[in-house]
């Protein structure tokens, strides 16, 4: 019997390669790529968390939305593989999938463009209902909701330096934009949750 | 590739040089340290639809004893990857593309492999035509004309300083 056909019919898809556990991401990509199911479960247990977290934040705590979003990403992830070139790391190619899902999610909700500078100010002009909701939330509550006041850009820069862990390259990478643009969006989020966060506090 | 620093490298960039940037970057801190409960009670289920995505595939035209049969093209690549990665010492599968002509014509075989620096490539390019020839004639039977797996079409892609097989470049 092939190895193929007795793996398929031993060990149960959705699980991990115990083997797959400690791969970096190009060797697990590039099995993957060849239809190696369990290589990919391992990746979605790799990112699939941080891919979620991000879904969250992007499309204000709506859970059911973000649950699409990534499944939606991760079935993209899947049938795209074998064009996966590496020339990006599979953790920002993953974000990149993620964002533009999450995206397209948004404008289904919200069929309106916005300009990120029109919102800029939003935080400050804010009436002060949002602290009624923050009374007693723990500190990641807070910021989750401060979060949500600030334009998508903005959102995704600051979620994919600071909880992500992304360079500046590779959030313009995601975000499809250069890193001065994103350095400016960084420094505007931060800027705005310091001072909502405070606010709050 | 560029894995995820370390969680310790993770967010030094704010200030913290007033009281509201301290804050922040302790709300960042909790934020990242939490783990998602909603993650762990869908993935499950997010996995499940997930594993059910087809790729998309050309159908292959086989010779069996009884007739023609096709196959996914997705079908005979997993069977090349079983019988040629990770079976040839200092080598990796990269990728394979199967050549169709007209609608189902199988005409031939592109395998890429990586290959550790070092290594004599040349007799590895040997074993893996070898074991490929072999599984496409198992796979496809006596097709007319014959399955053809030429040498040159075996590419050596990239060569890596370890193991393919566990190590990138």
């Amino acid at each position: 019997m092939y190895r193929g056909a007795s793996a398929k019919g031993d060990q149960s898809l959705d699980q991990p390669d115990r083997a797959a556990e400690g791969l970096p991401d190009a060797v697990l990509a590039r099995r993957a790529a060849l239809g190696d199911r369990p290589a990919f479960v391992e990746v979605v247990h790799r990112h699939g968390p941080a891919m979620h977290r991000y879904a969250i934040h992007m499309l204000d705590g709506n859970v059911h939305d973000a649950e699409d979003v990534v499944q939606n990403a991760l079935i993209k992830a899947w049938q795209h593989l074998p064009g996966f070139r590496g020339d990006s790391s599979l953790q920002t190619w993953l974000f990149t999938i993620t964002s533009n899902e999450a995206y397209s999610a948004r404008r289904r909700r919200h069929p309106r463009v916005v300009d990120d500078e029109l919102l800029a100010g939003r935080a400050d002009e804010i009436d002060s209902d949002p602290a009624e909701q923050v009374v007693g939330a723990e500190l990641w509550q807070m910021l989750g909701l401060a979060l949500t006041e600030l334009p998508w850009r903005q959102r995704a820069s600051w979620l994919l330096r600071e909880i992500e862990g992304l360079s500046y390259r590779e959030i313009a990478e995601v975000l499809d934009t250069s890193t001065t643009v994103v350095r400016g969006q960084l420094h505007r989020a931060r800027s705005t949750l310091a001072i909502r966060m405070a606010q709050w506090r | 590739m560029n894995p995820a620093p370390p969680r310790s490298t993770v967010g030094t960039d704010p200030r913290e040089d007033t009281p509201e940037d301290a804050l922040l970057a302790e709300a960042a801190q909790s934020l990242r340290a939490r783990v998602d409960p909603r993650w762990v009670e869908i993935s499950d289920r997010v996995l499940a639809k997930v594993l059910t995505a087809t790729r998309r595939s050309h159908p292959v035209r086989a010779a069996a004893r009884t007739g023609p049969v096709h196959m996914s093209e997705q079908v005979l690549i997993a069977y090349l990857r079983d019988a040629i990665d990770g079976q040839v010492p200092g080598s990796a599968l990269a990728g394979v593309h199967a050549e169709i002509e007209g609608r189902d014509t199988f005409s031939g075989v592109t395998i890429q492999v990586l290959v550790q620096y070092g290594r004599p490539i040349l007799p590895m390019a040997d074993r893996i035509h070898e074991i490929a020839a072999g599984r496409l004639a198992e796979l496809l039977g006596a097709l007319a004309p014959p399955v053809d797996v030429r040498a040159t079409h075996v590419h050596v892609s990239d060569v890596t300083r370890g193991d393919p097989q566990t190590a990138h470049r």
